[in-house]
Protein backbone atom coordinates (compact mmCIF):
# COMPACT_ATOMS: atom_id res chain seq x y z
CA UNK A 1 0.00 0.00 0.00
CA UNK A 2 1.61 3.36 -1.12
CA UNK A 3 1.94 5.93 1.26
CA UNK A 4 -0.34 8.62 -0.74
CA UNK A 5 -3.38 5.72 -0.22
CA UNK A 6 -3.11 5.35 3.03
CA UNK A 7 -3.03 9.04 4.02
CA UNK A 8 -6.06 9.21 2.04
CA UNK A 9 -7.63 6.24 3.39
CA UNK A 10 -6.98 8.03 6.74
CA UNK A 11 -8.07 11.42 6.00
CA UNK A 12 -11.18 9.63 4.53
CA UNK A 13 -11.92 7.38 7.56
CA UNK A 14 -11.36 10.64 10.31
CA UNK A 15 -13.91 12.83 8.16
CA UNK A 16 -16.35 9.66 8.12
CA UNK A 17 -16.34 9.71 11.81
CA UNK A 18 -16.59 13.67 11.81
CA UNK A 19 -19.85 12.61 9.25
CA UNK A 20 -21.12 9.69 11.61
CA UNK A 21 -20.60 12.55 14.46
CA UNK A 22 -22.87 15.04 13.14
CA UNK A 23 -25.77 12.64 11.62
CA UNK A 24 -25.99 10.88 14.96
CA UNK A 25 -25.88 14.18 17.12
CA UNK A 26 -29.21 14.69 15.59
CA UNK A 27 -32.25 13.73 16.71
CA UNK A 28 -33.71 10.14 16.49
CA UNK A 29 -33.94 9.87 12.38
CA UNK A 30 -33.71 13.12 11.56
CA UNK A 31 -30.89 12.92 9.19
CA UNK A 32 -33.53 10.92 7.03
CA UNK A 33 -35.20 14.10 6.92
CA UNK A 34 -35.04 17.36 4.04
CA UNK A 35 -33.26 20.36 5.65
CA UNK A 36 -36.16 22.16 3.93
CA UNK A 37 -39.58 22.46 5.19
CA UNK A 38 -42.54 21.44 3.09
CA UNK A 39 -46.04 23.16 3.63
CA UNK A 40 -49.19 21.36 3.59
CA UNK A 41 -52.65 23.17 3.08
CA UNK A 42 -55.83 22.12 4.49
CA UNK A 43 -54.79 18.86 5.92
CA UNK A 44 -57.08 16.94 7.75
CA UNK A 45 -56.39 15.25 10.82
CA UNK A 46 -57.24 11.67 10.94
CA UNK A 47 -54.88 10.10 13.88
CA UNK A 48 -53.28 12.29 17.06
CA UNK A 49 -51.05 9.59 18.59
CA UNK A 50 -49.87 11.15 21.84
CA UNK A 51 -47.27 9.00 22.26
CA UNK A 52 -43.91 8.19 23.20
CA UNK A 53 -41.41 8.09 22.03
CA UNK A 54 -42.30 10.51 19.71
CA UNK A 55 -46.20 12.00 18.92
CA UNK A 56 -47.46 11.12 15.81
CA UNK A 57 -49.90 13.39 13.57
CA UNK A 58 -51.67 11.51 10.73
CA UNK A 59 -53.63 13.73 8.07
CA UNK A 60 -54.79 13.31 4.19
CA UNK A 61 -53.80 16.72 2.17
CA UNK A 62 -54.71 16.16 -1.32
CA UNK A 63 -51.43 16.51 -4.10
CA UNK A 64 -50.82 18.77 -7.60
CA UNK A 65 -53.18 16.22 -9.03
CA UNK A 66 -55.98 16.61 -6.36
CA UNK A 67 -55.53 12.48 -5.00
CA UNK A 68 -56.04 12.44 -1.40
CA UNK A 69 -52.61 11.28 0.21
CA UNK A 70 -52.22 9.98 3.63
CA UNK A 71 -49.19 11.47 5.48
CA UNK A 72 -47.93 10.55 9.01
CA UNK A 73 -45.62 13.23 10.81
CA UNK A 74 -43.26 12.46 14.20
CA UNK A 75 -42.85 15.27 16.73
CA UNK A 76 -41.30 15.68 19.85
CA UNK A 77 -42.04 13.35 22.71
CA UNK A 78 -45.41 14.52 25.22
CA UNK A 79 -43.33 15.51 28.16
CA UNK A 80 -41.39 17.96 25.78
CA UNK A 81 -43.87 18.97 23.61
CA UNK A 82 -46.20 19.80 26.73
CA UNK A 83 -44.11 22.65 28.07
CA UNK A 84 -44.19 24.75 24.63
CA UNK A 85 -48.09 24.62 25.05
CA UNK A 86 -48.96 20.91 23.49
CA UNK A 87 -51.83 18.53 25.07
CA UNK A 88 -53.05 15.26 24.77
CA UNK A 89 -56.71 17.16 23.05
CA UNK A 90 -54.48 19.97 21.00
CA UNK A 91 -55.02 18.38 17.93
CA UNK A 92 -57.95 15.83 16.83
CA UNK A 93 -59.24 14.04 14.38
CA UNK A 94 -61.19 16.22 12.02
CA UNK A 95 -59.44 19.23 12.46
CA UNK A 96 -58.25 21.27 9.63
CA UNK A 97 -54.23 22.50 9.52
CA UNK A 98 -51.65 23.31 8.17
CA UNK A 99 -48.62 21.37 8.21
CA UNK A 100 -44.67 22.57 8.10
CA UNK A 101 -42.57 19.45 7.78
CA UNK A 102 -39.33 18.68 7.45
CA UNK A 103 -40.29 15.59 4.47
CA UNK A 104 -38.50 12.01 4.48
CA UNK A 105 -35.89 12.15 1.91
CA UNK A 106 -37.30 8.48 1.04
CA UNK A 107 -40.25 10.26 -0.92
CA UNK A 108 -42.29 8.39 1.12
CA UNK A 109 -45.59 10.72 2.57
CA UNK A 110 -43.52 11.09 6.07
CA UNK A 111 -41.76 13.26 7.69
CA UNK A 112 -40.55 15.38 11.29
CA UNK A 113 -42.44 18.65 12.06
CA UNK A 114 -41.83 21.79 12.12
CA UNK A 115 -45.45 22.91 13.42
CA UNK A 116 -48.60 23.11 12.62
CA UNK A 117 -51.17 25.75 12.88
CA UNK A 118 -54.55 25.15 13.19
CA UNK A 119 -57.61 26.87 11.66
CA UNK A 120 -57.56 29.63 13.87
CA UNK A 121 -53.92 30.40 13.62
CA UNK A 122 -52.53 28.50 17.07
CA UNK A 123 -49.74 27.20 16.21
CA UNK A 124 -48.05 24.23 17.49
CA UNK A 125 -44.03 23.81 16.77
CA UNK A 126 -41.95 20.68 17.82
CA UNK A 127 -39.82 20.52 20.12
CA UNK A 128 -36.84 19.71 18.40
CA UNK A 129 -37.17 21.26 14.95
CA UNK A 130 -39.63 23.80 15.89
CA UNK A 131 -37.02 26.66 15.21
CA UNK A 132 -35.57 24.77 11.98
CA UNK A 133 -33.06 22.08 11.57
CA UNK A 134 -30.03 24.42 12.66
CA UNK A 135 -32.13 26.64 14.58
CA UNK A 136 -32.97 29.04 12.03
CA UNK A 137 -36.01 29.72 10.84
CA UNK A 138 -36.84 26.28 9.24
CA UNK A 139 -38.64 28.03 6.29
CA UNK A 140 -37.54 26.69 2.66
CA UNK A 141 -39.21 25.84 -0.47
CA UNK A 142 -42.89 25.32 -0.01
CA UNK A 143 -45.22 23.32 -2.49
CA UNK B 1 4.46 8.27 8.94
CA UNK B 2 2.81 5.22 9.89
CA UNK B 3 3.25 6.23 13.56
CA UNK B 4 0.76 9.38 12.22
CA UNK B 5 -1.17 7.33 10.26
CA UNK B 6 -2.05 5.10 13.61
CA UNK B 7 -2.44 8.02 15.92
CA UNK B 8 -4.98 9.23 13.77
CA UNK B 9 -6.74 6.20 13.09
CA UNK B 10 -6.84 5.97 16.61
CA UNK B 11 -8.46 9.44 17.53
CA UNK B 12 -11.00 8.54 14.65
CA UNK B 13 -12.30 5.74 16.26
CA UNK B 14 -11.62 6.84 20.01
CA UNK B 15 -14.39 9.70 18.56
CA UNK B 16 -16.33 7.66 16.94
CA UNK B 17 -16.94 5.92 20.62
CA UNK B 18 -17.16 9.38 22.35
CA UNK B 19 -19.67 10.69 19.85
CA UNK B 20 -21.78 7.90 20.21
CA UNK B 21 -22.10 7.57 23.92
CA UNK B 22 -22.57 11.06 24.38
CA UNK B 23 -25.32 10.96 21.94
CA UNK B 24 -26.82 8.04 22.92
CA UNK B 25 -27.20 9.23 26.47
CA UNK B 26 -28.50 13.00 25.80
CA UNK B 27 -25.90 15.12 25.89
CA UNK B 28 -25.28 17.83 23.25
CA UNK B 29 -28.45 16.28 21.36
CA UNK B 30 -30.44 19.61 21.20
CA UNK B 31 -33.01 18.54 24.28
CA UNK B 32 -33.64 21.67 25.63
CA UNK B 33 -37.43 21.17 26.54
CA UNK B 34 -37.84 19.23 29.66
CA UNK B 35 -38.15 20.56 33.59
CA UNK B 36 -34.57 20.11 34.16
CA UNK B 37 -33.55 22.43 31.81
CA UNK B 38 -36.46 25.23 32.99
CA UNK B 39 -35.57 24.93 36.20
CA UNK B 40 -33.38 27.38 37.84
CA UNK B 41 -32.99 26.91 41.29
CA UNK B 42 -30.72 28.46 44.12
CA UNK B 43 -29.35 26.15 46.91
CA UNK B 44 -33.08 26.29 48.84
CA UNK B 45 -31.26 25.43 52.40
CA UNK B 46 -28.83 23.00 53.24
CA UNK B 47 -29.47 19.42 52.20
CA UNK B 48 -31.50 17.68 55.21
CA UNK B 49 -29.67 14.59 56.65
CA UNK B 50 -30.47 11.16 55.30
CA UNK B 51 -33.29 12.32 53.35
CA UNK B 52 -34.05 12.38 49.40
CA UNK B 53 -38.09 11.75 49.71
CA UNK B 54 -39.48 14.17 47.26
CA UNK B 55 -39.84 14.25 43.29
CA UNK B 56 -37.11 15.52 41.21
CA UNK B 57 -36.61 16.03 38.01
CA UNK B 58 -33.60 14.86 35.84
CA UNK B 59 -32.66 15.73 31.99
CA UNK B 60 -33.99 13.52 29.49
CA UNK B 61 -30.16 11.77 29.94
CA UNK B 62 -27.37 11.35 32.09
CA UNK B 63 -23.50 12.46 31.19
CA UNK B 64 -20.95 9.68 29.29
CA UNK B 65 -18.20 8.32 32.15
CA UNK B 66 -15.15 7.14 31.08
CA UNK B 67 -15.08 4.89 28.35
CA UNK B 68 -14.16 1.80 29.62
CA UNK B 69 -11.72 -0.91 29.15
CA UNK B 70 -13.62 -4.14 27.52
CA UNK B 71 -12.54 -7.95 27.84
CA UNK B 72 -12.61 -9.74 24.86
CA UNK B 73 -16.23 -11.19 25.59
CA UNK B 74 -17.29 -7.90 26.55
CA UNK B 75 -16.03 -6.48 23.18
CA UNK B 76 -18.33 -9.24 21.44
CA UNK B 77 -20.79 -8.53 23.08
CA UNK B 78 -20.45 -4.80 22.45
CA UNK B 79 -20.06 -4.74 18.66
CA UNK B 80 -23.34 -7.22 18.45
CA UNK B 81 -25.38 -4.46 19.61
CA UNK B 82 -26.97 -1.86 17.39
CA UNK B 83 -27.64 1.51 19.13
CA UNK B 84 -30.24 3.46 17.78
CA UNK B 85 -27.65 6.67 17.52
CA UNK B 86 -25.65 4.91 14.96
CA UNK B 87 -28.29 2.61 13.23
CA UNK B 88 -31.43 4.65 13.70
CA UNK B 89 -34.62 3.06 14.54
CA UNK B 90 -35.35 1.43 12.00
CA UNK B 91 -31.82 -0.20 12.05
CA UNK B 92 -31.09 -0.58 15.74
CA UNK B 93 -31.64 -3.79 17.87
CA UNK B 94 -32.36 -2.10 20.49
CA UNK B 95 -35.43 -3.86 22.44
CA UNK B 96 -36.55 -0.57 23.99
CA UNK B 97 -36.52 1.38 21.13
CA UNK B 98 -37.88 -1.26 18.45
CA UNK B 99 -40.84 -2.55 21.39
CA UNK B 100 -40.66 -0.46 24.11
CA UNK B 101 -39.00 -3.20 26.31
CA UNK B 102 -38.00 -1.99 29.97
CA UNK B 103 -34.57 0.05 29.82
CA UNK B 104 -33.79 -1.63 33.29
CA UNK B 105 -31.33 -1.01 35.88
CA UNK B 106 -29.36 1.24 35.34
CA UNK B 107 -30.31 2.37 32.13
CA UNK B 108 -33.42 3.95 33.76
CA UNK B 109 -31.49 6.14 35.63
CA UNK B 110 -29.66 7.37 32.62
CA UNK B 111 -32.28 7.73 29.68
CA UNK B 112 -35.46 9.55 30.68
CA UNK B 113 -35.10 10.56 33.76
CA UNK B 114 -37.15 13.72 33.51
CA UNK B 115 -38.86 12.58 36.79
CA UNK B 116 -37.71 10.46 39.42
CA UNK B 117 -38.79 10.25 42.98
CA UNK B 118 -37.73 9.11 46.27
CA UNK B 119 -40.14 7.66 48.73
CA UNK B 120 -39.08 6.12 52.25
CA UNK B 121 -40.14 3.35 54.58
CA UNK B 122 -39.54 2.16 57.96
CA UNK B 123 -36.74 -0.51 56.10
CA UNK B 124 -36.23 0.50 52.53
CA UNK B 125 -36.29 3.39 50.16
CA UNK B 126 -38.45 3.63 46.77
CA UNK B 127 -37.01 4.75 43.80
CA UNK B 128 -39.87 5.68 41.20
CA UNK B 129 -39.37 6.45 37.81
CA UNK B 130 -41.45 8.58 36.04
CA UNK B 131 -40.92 6.59 32.94
CA UNK B 132 -43.14 3.54 32.39
CA UNK B 133 -44.07 3.72 35.87
CA UNK B 134 -41.31 1.70 36.92
CA UNK B 135 -40.32 1.61 41.04
CA UNK B 136 -37.19 -0.52 42.78
CA UNK B 137 -36.87 -1.35 46.41
CA UNK B 138 -33.41 -0.69 48.57
CA UNK B 139 -33.25 -2.53 51.64
CA UNK B 140 -31.84 -0.28 54.14
CA UNK B 141 -32.23 -2.59 56.98
CA UNK B 142 -29.09 -4.32 56.64
CA UNK B 143 -30.34 -7.28 54.44
CA UNK B 144 -27.37 -8.75 52.96
CA UNK B 145 -27.68 -9.14 48.32
CA UNK B 146 -28.36 -12.58 47.34
CA UNK B 147 -25.57 -14.65 46.17
CA UNK B 148 -25.49 -16.30 42.64
CA UNK B 149 -28.81 -14.38 41.36
CA UNK B 150 -29.30 -15.58 37.40
CA UNK B 151 -27.76 -18.42 38.12
CA UNK B 152 -28.60 -22.45 38.49
CA UNK B 153 -30.02 -22.25 42.15
CA UNK B 154 -29.89 -18.87 43.07
CA UNK B 155 -32.41 -16.19 42.73
CA UNK B 156 -33.95 -15.25 39.57
CA UNK B 157 -32.05 -12.41 37.57
CA UNK B 158 -34.25 -9.05 37.23
CA UNK B 159 -34.36 -6.19 34.96
CA UNK B 160 -34.04 -4.05 38.51
CA UNK B 161 -31.98 -6.69 39.92
CA UNK B 162 -31.59 -6.63 43.74
CA UNK B 163 -30.09 -3.55 45.87
CA UNK B 164 -29.56 -2.48 48.99
CA UNK B 165 -28.01 0.94 50.51
CA UNK B 166 -26.69 2.48 53.08
CA UNK B 167 -25.98 6.01 54.70
CA UNK B 168 -22.40 6.90 54.37
CA UNK B 169 -22.40 10.29 55.76
CA UNK B 170 -25.18 12.67 56.07
CA UNK B 171 -26.04 13.52 52.57
CA UNK B 172 -24.74 10.53 50.61
CA UNK B 173 -26.36 7.40 49.63
CA UNK B 174 -24.69 4.24 48.14
CA UNK B 175 -26.76 2.08 46.87
CA UNK B 176 -25.41 -1.62 45.70
CA UNK B 177 -27.24 -3.42 43.38
CA UNK B 178 -26.94 -7.42 41.45
CA UNK B 179 -28.74 -9.92 39.82
CA UNK B 180 -29.54 -7.67 36.96
CA UNK B 181 -30.97 -9.78 33.45
CA UNK B 182 -28.27 -9.68 30.76
CA UNK B 183 -30.72 -8.68 28.38
CA UNK B 184 -30.59 -5.55 28.93
CA UNK B 185 -28.34 -2.78 28.03
CA UNK B 186 -26.41 -0.54 30.38
CA UNK B 187 -26.81 2.41 28.51
CA UNK B 188 -28.20 3.81 24.99
CA UNK B 189 -24.74 3.08 23.47
CA UNK B 190 -25.14 -0.25 24.19
CA UNK B 191 -22.66 -1.44 26.78
CA UNK B 192 -22.99 -4.60 27.59
CA UNK B 193 -23.30 -6.40 31.57
CA UNK B 194 -22.90 -10.29 32.52
CA UNK B 195 -25.44 -11.24 35.22
CA UNK B 196 -22.48 -10.67 37.66
CA UNK B 197 -21.99 -7.37 37.36
CA UNK B 198 -22.21 -4.78 39.92
CA UNK B 199 -23.54 -1.55 40.25
CA UNK B 200 -22.74 1.20 42.69
CA UNK B 201 -25.19 3.92 42.81
CA UNK B 202 -23.60 7.50 44.55
CA UNK B 203 -26.37 9.64 45.58
CA UNK B 204 -25.05 13.40 47.05
CA UNK B 205 -27.65 15.77 47.94
CA UNK B 206 -25.24 18.66 47.59
CA UNK B 207 -28.26 20.76 49.00
CA UNK B 208 -32.03 20.82 49.61
CA UNK B 209 -32.67 21.54 45.58
CA UNK B 210 -29.85 19.36 44.36
CA UNK B 211 -28.87 15.93 43.88
CA UNK B 212 -25.92 14.25 42.02
CA UNK B 213 -25.45 10.75 40.63
CA UNK B 214 -22.42 8.61 40.21
CA UNK B 215 -23.23 4.98 38.65
CA UNK B 216 -20.18 2.55 39.13
CA UNK B 217 -19.88 -0.52 37.09
CA UNK B 218 -17.44 -3.69 38.06
CA UNK B 219 -18.26 -6.60 35.96
CA UNK B 220 -14.41 -8.69 35.55
CA UNK B 221 -16.41 -10.46 32.79
CA UNK B 222 -16.58 -8.08 30.27
CA UNK B 223 -14.63 -5.09 31.80
CA UNK B 224 -11.15 -5.08 32.82
CA UNK B 225 -11.21 -3.04 35.34
CA UNK B 226 -14.15 -0.59 37.45
CA UNK B 227 -15.46 2.45 35.89
CA UNK B 228 -17.77 5.36 35.95
CA UNK B 229 -20.52 4.37 33.46
CA UNK B 230 -22.13 7.83 33.77
CA UNK B 231 -23.39 10.52 36.07
CA UNK B 232 -26.91 12.57 36.35
CA UNK B 233 -28.27 15.35 38.09
CA UNK B 234 -31.55 16.24 39.55
CA UNK B 235 -33.25 19.37 41.01
CA UNK B 236 -36.01 19.08 43.16
CA UNK B 237 -39.33 20.05 41.39
CA UNK B 238 -41.07 22.49 43.25
CA UNK B 239 -44.91 21.53 43.15
CA UNK B 240 -43.85 17.77 43.34
CA UNK B 241 -45.66 16.73 40.64
CA UNK B 242 -45.07 13.39 37.93
CA UNK B 243 -46.39 13.26 34.47
CA UNK B 244 -47.81 10.40 33.14
CA UNK B 245 -44.43 8.91 30.68
CA UNK B 246 -45.43 5.83 28.79
CA UNK B 247 -43.49 3.95 25.60
CA UNK B 248 -46.41 1.92 24.94
CA UNK B 249 -45.73 -1.01 22.58
CA UNK B 250 -48.67 -0.84 19.71
CA UNK B 251 -47.76 2.69 20.04
CA UNK B 252 -44.13 2.37 19.00
CA UNK B 253 -45.07 -0.37 16.04
CA UNK B 254 -47.07 2.28 14.99
CA UNK B 255 -44.40 4.92 14.90
CA UNK B 256 -42.28 2.10 13.26
CA UNK B 257 -44.83 1.38 10.65
CA UNK B 258 -45.45 4.78 9.66
CA UNK B 259 -42.80 6.83 10.32
CA UNK B 260 -39.46 5.69 11.12
CA UNK B 261 -39.30 2.82 8.96
CA UNK B 262 -40.78 4.14 5.67
CA UNK B 263 -38.55 7.28 6.12
CA UNK B 264 -35.48 5.12 5.49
Amino acid sequence: MGRRYMAASAVLVAFGVLGVCRSASAHHGSSAYADQVTVLKDATVTTFQWANPHTIVMFDVKDDAGRSVHWAAEAGSPSALSLIGWSKSAIQPGDTITVYVFRAKSGSPVGRLNKIVMADGTEYRDSQLGNGPRGGSGQGSAQ
Amino acid sequence: MRTWLIRLMMGAAASLVFCSVATAQGSGTGYTNTIYDKLNLGPGGPAPRHELTGVWAGPIGGQAGEAPSLTELGKQLFAAHKPEAAYKVAGTNDPYFRTCDPLGFPRNMLFETRGVAFATMADRIIILSQYQRVWREILMDGSQLPKDAGHRGGADSRYYGYSVGHWENDNTLVVQTVGLDPNTWLNNAGYPHSVDAQIEERYVRTDHNHLQLTITITDPKLYTKPFVLATNAFKWIPDQRFDEQLCIPSQVLDYLKFVADPAQ
